[in-house]
């Protein structure tokens, strides 16, 4: 179902955006351009692994990935950022997209993560709970609430009946792992894909290591990627989000420590 | 354009009256033109934006007095370690000769084209807890610069410090050096000819370069959102307060960002009539 939507959301207007489009279809059907896809800081890494996978299969078509705080992106879209595909860690930055700008079809989740209670390397604080990102006396580190992964982070907090008191709010989840892996921090709540739960695996390095959500259920986060309704190069866009969806990049996703649909 | 003299003349506000050479070839006028029109136009745009009925409402809330405070404290506190600090490498830089003195000079005028961010990642790597003089430095005294106001003032020290430093060392090299030298044949110490005779001399620069340094510290981001983090108040000065209010209150972010913009231009406009020559 999903990739039927994709496919509808890249047929339709096509007419129209092929007279204005920067990119087109050629003749045989190959398509051409650059696609510009704006993702959640936590999905940098993954996504440029997919773009490259994708520009494999569509020589033609450059892939430029740009990464930020979900909330940042979303200011740049509703600036006129030239843009065709957004991908937030929270569906909800697309509510005042799809009113302001427009989306084509509908925003198709396809991938999700979820939030972590996480440690340097060493552990040297010793901390075990997530109760413990109360004790005032370690350096931790949160998201901003206007992040998805702090807002996350929050109210999953809230729901464990935890207080915490951070010592930063970073812009985003990036800017967090950043200081959690220098050890600049005792403790952060961060997304799963940027933790391990051994010393080994992670994308740092081994610099950052997961305690799991030790409360409940943890909060998750779901990527909903959307099509904008001015993306300069529709085709490439659909054609990008089915890509998402297939197995091939599923499978991407899941190295990465990510959920799929 | 064209008539810029006649009105200049009416006015009367020059001696000479101004003759057509001293008007801009036509190519140079239009590029002017169009360099104003592009510092011109962010500002148009932040005005309006701006928020008119519910300024005062935004200003006072308790993030942006925090976030004020945090700001005007921090700032001046860089200010004076960039004084501090920038006058004497300056003084260094200028009067003493010596080898490697061009690679020292940029080593310390580095921060001002580096990318802040780059900035203050190098000073986490320096100066947190786990890094190479920050770690002895927090086994030994349990000081931690990071999450903190001192945090915020290094990193923004560490940016403007080299506006001083450039300043200070133009002005020491175009004093006239007989008055120093007059004041040390009468007998002064080499301490007191630069308390007294050098230092009040450069005055009129030194004031400007402390006062821009100052404006620099106000507006860094980079090197103070990746050193010092960012945590309503204790490190979230206001142009983080700013970043952070775009993306949830943009009527408060607009807000912040026009009185940064009044303060910032009417500084320059009071330093250009006090210190810079105006002809």
């Amino acid at each position: 179902m999903a990739p039927l939507a994709a496919a509808c959301a890249a047929s339709e207007g096509d007419a129209e955006a092929a007279d204005r489009s920067r990119a087109t279809v050629n003749g045989s059907g190959t398509l051409e351009g650059s696609l510009h896809v704006l993702v959640a800081a936590s999905l940098l890494p993954v996504t440029e692994v997919i773009a490259a996978s994708f520009e494999r299969q569509h020589p033609a078509v450059e892939v430029q990935v740009s990464a930020a705080g979900s909330s940042t992106l979303r200011e740049q879209v509703l600036a006129g950022a030239p843009a065709d595909i957004f991908i937030p860690a929270d569906p909800s930055h697309l509510q005042a997209v799809r009113q302001e700008i427009g989306i084509s079809g509908e925003p198709v989740v396809v991938a999700r993560n979820s939030l972590v209670l996480a440690v340097p390397a060493g552990n040297d604080a010793r901390v075990s709970v997530l109760a413990d990102l109360a004790r005032p006396e370690l350096l931790i580190g949160l998201c901003a609430p206007e992040v998805p992964c702090g807002a996350l982070a929050r109210s999953g907090l809230a729901q464990a009946g935890i207080e915490p008191v951070p010592d930063t709010d970073e812009p985003n989840a990036r800017a967090l792992t950043t200081k959690l892996a220098a050890g600049e921090l005792d403790a952060a709540v961060v997304y799963a894909t940027d933790a391990a739960p051994d010393t080994s695996a992670s994308p740092h390095g081994g610099a950052i290591v997961s305690l799991g959500w030790t409360a409940g259920t943890a909060p998750q986060a779901s990527y909903a990627a959307a099509v904008l309704a001015d993306a300069p190069n529709r085709p490439a866009a659909g054609t990008f989000v089915a890509f998402l969806q297939t197995d091939a990049v599923r499978g991407i996703f899941a190295d990465y420590g990510f959920a799929t649909p | 354009m064209t008539d810029a003299p006649t009105a200049n003349a009416r006015n009367g506000n020059s001696g000479a009256r101004r003759t057509a050479r001293d008007l801009p070839p036509w190519p140079v006028a239009l590029l002017a033109c169009i360099g104003v029109v592009l510092f011109a136009l962010p500002l148009v745009g932040l005005v309006a934006r701006a928020p008119w009925t519910g300024l005062w409402t935004h200003l006072s809330s308790r993030f942006v007095v925090d976030a004020a405070v945090l700001s005007v404290v921090s700032s001046i506190a860089a200010a004076a370690v960039a004084a501090l600090v920038g006058v004497p490498l300056a003084w260094v830089l200028a009067r003493v000769s010596f080898p490697g003195r061009s690679a020292i000079r940029a080593l310390v005028t580095l921060p001002m084209v580096l990318p802040p961010v780059v900035g203050g990642a190098a000073l986490l790597f320096a100066l947190g807890r786990r890094g190479v003089v920050g770690g002895p430095l927090h086994d030994a005294t349990g000081l931690l610069l990071p999450y903190s106001i001192w945090g915020v003032i290094l990193a923004n020290a560490f940016v403007a410090t080299p506006l001083v430093i450039l300043t200070v060392e133009g002005a020491l090299r175009n004093l006239d050096r007989r008055y120093e030298l007059a004041a040390a044949t009468l007998g002064a110490s080499r301490l007191r000819v630069l308390w007294r005779v050098t230092l009040p001399m450069i005055g009129p620069a030194l004031g400007v370069a402390v006062v821009v340094a100052w404006a620099r510290a106000l507006g860094e981001f980079g090197a103070t959102v990746t050193f010092a983090g960012s945590l309503g108040g204790r490190t979230q000065t206001l142009p983080l307060a700013v970043f952070v209010a775009l993306e949830s209150n943009r009527d408060a972010a607009v807000a912040i960002s026009l009185v940064l913009v009044a303060l910032s231009l009417g500084l320059l406009i009071a330093l250009r009539d006090r210190w810079w020559p105006s002809r």
